[in-house]
């Protein structure tokens, strides 16, 4: 694996990884902060606000246009939560010099664009352009309203505020809607700043070029910025006394059913690997007992899966189900996660979703956006494994480490979203 | 067997086209510098497929046989497909989409066992009674999903607006009581029919040889007969069924469908030369750096997470989309209409034209980027009658007057549809 690390100041470090393999070069740039209910809405409107416009090309248009000319490059705004942090992310996509007719340097121009957004945008009276703002405010607010519309991910959303609360902050990744709403320019602008002062920010450039030129198109501009040292921390949630419960009823034809459980683990513990070995074994494969027992062997529900989330130590089992099928769709649930604590499995379930995962990871290093995810969401471990390195740790735990993690498990919380007719 | 090597000499890579004894297309491409490997095993058989010509009958199936097909072939006589696919590591899928059902898998180690396993399970059909009526309640789930999802729901109801022919109209898994109709004689019958080798194609891309794929399909494949296309195709007359359809679903924000027919003769498709140019054309209509998007979106009527536009274009039909989110759908439909006559009667430039070809090209080389994407091109453009580099080629060679043509023939308001999904009160 062909990466190199710099660090170009407190708390900001540059990846770089050249690949030929791939047709394409991919620039980020990460900011994480503590998701907090007075600064998300505002963060979450950064990213967005960074990529309307630029100082060589203030105009909206102006600049897709040339996006346009660079062979359709893209750029990309997003934002996400991680355990206790929000993530606010800018990166693009271009193709690699090779392809281009004229000589191009397409990564170059990109990597010089994505610079000046991320850390000289164009201000006018040093705030973002308020006309911008307005598109961009009334934009997150759609993109909230958009989830409204997509039930399994409005029902994840519900369960995980429940599983979370009240140690992790219960504010959305995109912050409240009526903070948002009061949302000025002004305001958005002094996150950037913070932004830039305090959050942890990672850089990356990943593909077909040579990453030494790329970081030194950051260098300058990362190693001026005026940093202060932050700390994040990753607590440990602790055991509920009694999982937290709710129903809402809304008009479905299929109902969402999500239990959530607590593991009393974060993302520092050493029983992540054998959490992950759990989750694939209970509802991560085509061959988890949930697949297997839940929906083929029942026929309760369309999709029964399981997803884990190592920064909070929580995983989350969510279903689509008939709403007269509710009760039974717990109930087989419930019985598959106590079999994973008794150790009701067998030698080929263990082996079988090693294997699993030994593949997925092995095809990590295939796709440029999977290896930025690998490196980013481990950039607070001492040392990062390999997708290989973990493949290998993954193949060697044993059963006894697969019990005792599973028996960590904790239902925390229980979300249901019906149209009624549940047999209750 | 008939083997070529096609290479594309500015991309620099290139694939072995196969036409392998059995009858089955075959088509490597070898990348042996990533881990893994991608398969996908298609054929021509979809949603639109539901009756063909027999020993002078013509046999029928209910609307989500092709769909019930895919789900019931993994479950053989021997046991499930995924319990194999579990000892080899891979990760398996399947679709069904209206013109053609794929079967996949990637994987790292164990390409070659899990190769068997997919041409396999695919050519071994096993069906009963007891499997089918199984089968009921989790395809039943799975279109009471799709009866809450709003994009889905946008779609087909313009595709009802656009289309009398039931085969388009209809839901891609039918309805709950469409696929009660279906019994194990049906599911024989049309598997004997359209999953015939020459219908079919099997793609692989990433770490492996062509030998490797070539040796298993002779240890897996017998010969089959030739391929007799007996598809009998439904009228479609060249009117629209309505110009406006709305439906009213739990969601908070509207989303809308425009869709413009076009006159696609029965079973046929758009050439590849013409999707390419249409390609072109919505690229300089509607794309990010169009004025068309920048005035919606100043507008407060688009936004930049959801509007786009597409050519949807099967065998027998075809018709622009323009999709996307908004609180006024009817102005989005009204200023699409107003632009494209401006750019009909007005022209363009140079400049603007160029501009599109140049990023559309310059995304579809980008695209070929992983063993996942590579393989589902091939798949995708081998099943309608095309290499992968054809299309990519299309697009460089697509001129202004191209474009002028596909303005003139196509999006009319004549055959135009709106499609809207409005919050419940």
């Amino acid at each position: 694996m062909n990466t190199f690390r710099l660090k170009f100041g407190e708390g900001v470090s540059f990846l770089g990884l050249n690949d030929e393999r791939f047709k394409t070069v991919r620039i980020a740039i990460h900011f994480l902060t503590p998701l907090e209910n007075n600064s998300a809405a505002a963060n979450a409107l950064v990213p967005g606000l960074l990529l309307r416009a630029s100082r060589e090309y203030p105009d909206y248009t102006e600049l897709g246009c040339h996006l346009a000319d660079l062979y359709g490059a893209s750029v990309y705004a997003d934002v996400d939560r991680f355990g206790p942090l929000q993530v606010l992310s800018i990166s693009g996509t271009c193709l690699a010099d090779r392809f281009a007719l004229e000589g191009e340097k397409l990564s170059e121009d990109l990597a010089s664009l994505l610079c000046s957004m991320a850390f000289s945008p164009i201000l006018y009276d040093r705030t973002f352009d308020v006309s911008g703002f307005e598109i961009e405010r009334r934009q997150l607010l759609e993109a909230i309203d958009s989830e409204f519309g997509d039930k399994r991910i409005l029902a994840r959303k519900a369960a995980t505020k429940m599983l979370l609360s009240p140690e992790y902050s219960c504010v959305s990744r995109y912050g409240e809607r009526e903070e948002i709403e009061r949302m000025t320019a002004k305001r958005c602008t002094d996150a950037w700043r913070v932004m830039t002062k305090k959050a942890r920010i990672e850089i990356s450039v990943i593909g077909n070029c040579d990453p030494k030129v790329i970081a030194e198109i950051f260098r300058p501009a990362a190693e001026r910025l005026e940093r202060q040292k932050s700390e994040f921390q990753f607590i440990t949630l602790p055991e509920k006394p009694k999982p937290e419960s709710r129903k809402d009823i809304q008009d479905v034809a299929q109902a969402k059913l999500v239990l959530g459980f607590r593991t009393g683990t974060n993302l520092l513990s050493k029983e992540t690997d054998a959490l992950r070995l759990v989750n694939v074994m209970l509802g991560g494969s085509p061959n988890s007992k949930l697949f297997m027992n839940v929906r083929e062997g029942q026929s309760l529900c369309y999709y029964c899966s399981a997803s884990f989330d190592s920064a909070s130590g929580t995983i989350l089992i969510d279903s689509g189900v008939a709403p007269e099928k509710v009760k039974k769709a717990r109930e087989a649930v419930l019985r598959e996660v106590d079999a994973m604590k008794r150790g009701d499995f067998t030698e080929d379930e263990v082996d079988n979703a090693k294997r699993y995962l030994r593949d997925a990871y092995r095809t990590v290093f295939d796709h440029a956006g999977a290896i930025d995810s690998w490196f980013l969401y481990r950039c607070f471990l001492d040392h990062i494994p390999t997708p290989d390195e973990t493949a290998d740790r993954i193949g060697m735990i044993t059963r006894e480490e697969i019990i005792s993690a599973a028996s960590r498990l904790s239902l925390s919380a229980e979300y249901l979203l019906t149209g009624g007719g549940v047999d209750a | 067997m008939l083997e070529n090597w096609v290479r594309h000499e500015k991309i620099g890579e290139e694939y072995l086209n196969v036409r392998h004894k059995s009858g089955l297309n075959i088509l490597v491409y070898p990348k042996p510098q990533f881990h893994g490997v991608f398969a996908i095993f298609g054929t021509k058989f979809g949603s639109i497929d539901c009756a063909f010509r027999k020993d002078g009958r013509i046999l029928r199936c209910p609307a989500g046989t092709a769909h019930f097909l895919e789900h019931k072939l993994f479950e053989g006589e021997e046991g499930s497909a995924f319990d194999r696919y579990a000892k080899t590591g891979a990760s398996a899928n399947a679709y069904t989409s209206f013109d053609k059902t794929c079967y996949l898998f990637s994987c790292t180690d164990h390409a070659e066992e899990s190769l068997r396993i997919l041409l396999s399970f695919v050519t071994q059909p096993f069906f009963t009674d007891e499997t089918v009526e199984k089968e009921l309640g989790i395809i039943g789930q799975e279109i009471r999903m799709y009866d809450d999802d709003p994009n889905w729901r946008v779609m087909f109801n313009l595709l009802g607006g656009l289309y009398h022919s039931e085969s388009v109209r209809s839901d891609i898994a039918g309805t709950a009581e469409s696929i009660s109709a279906i019994t194990p004689e049906i599911l024989y019958e049309f598997y004997n029919k359209y999953y015939n080798l020459h219908n079919m194609t099997l793609c692989v891309a990433g770490r492996i040889e062509p030998e490797t794929v070539v040796s298993v399909a002779d240890e897996m494949l017998s010969q089959t007969s030739e391929y007799e296309d007996t598809n009998v195709y439904q009228e479609e007359d060249d009117s629209v069924v309505s110009h406006f359809v709305r439906q009213k679903l739990s969601v908070n924000l509207p989303l809308f469908e425009l869709g413009f027919k076009e006159q696609v003769k029965k079973g046929q498709r758009v050439s590849l030369a013409d999707v390419a140019a249409t390609d072109v054309m919505l690229s300089m209509l509607a794309s990010d750096f169009s004025p068309l998007y920048r005035r919606l979106l100043d507008s407060g009527l688009i936004n930049e997470s959801s509007f786009g536009s597409e050519l949807f274009e099967v065998r027998g039909y075809a018709s622009t989309i323009f999709s996307g989110e908004s609180r006024e759908p009817e102005r989005v439909a009204e200023e699409i209409r107003k632009e494209i006559e401006s750019l009909r009667c007005n022209g363009f430039t140079e400049d603007r034209f160029m501009r599109s070809r140049k990023s559309l090209y310059g995304k579809n080389v980008a695209y070929l980027n992983s063993a996942e994407s590579i393989g589902s091109s091939l798949s995708a453009l081998s099943l309608a009658g095309y290499g992968l580099f054809e299309y990519i080629d299309a697009i460089a060679a697509v001129t202004p007057m191209d474009v002028e043509r596909r303005l003139a023939e196509t999006m009319r308001d004549s055959h135009c549809v709106l499609s809207i999904i409005d919050p419940v009160e």
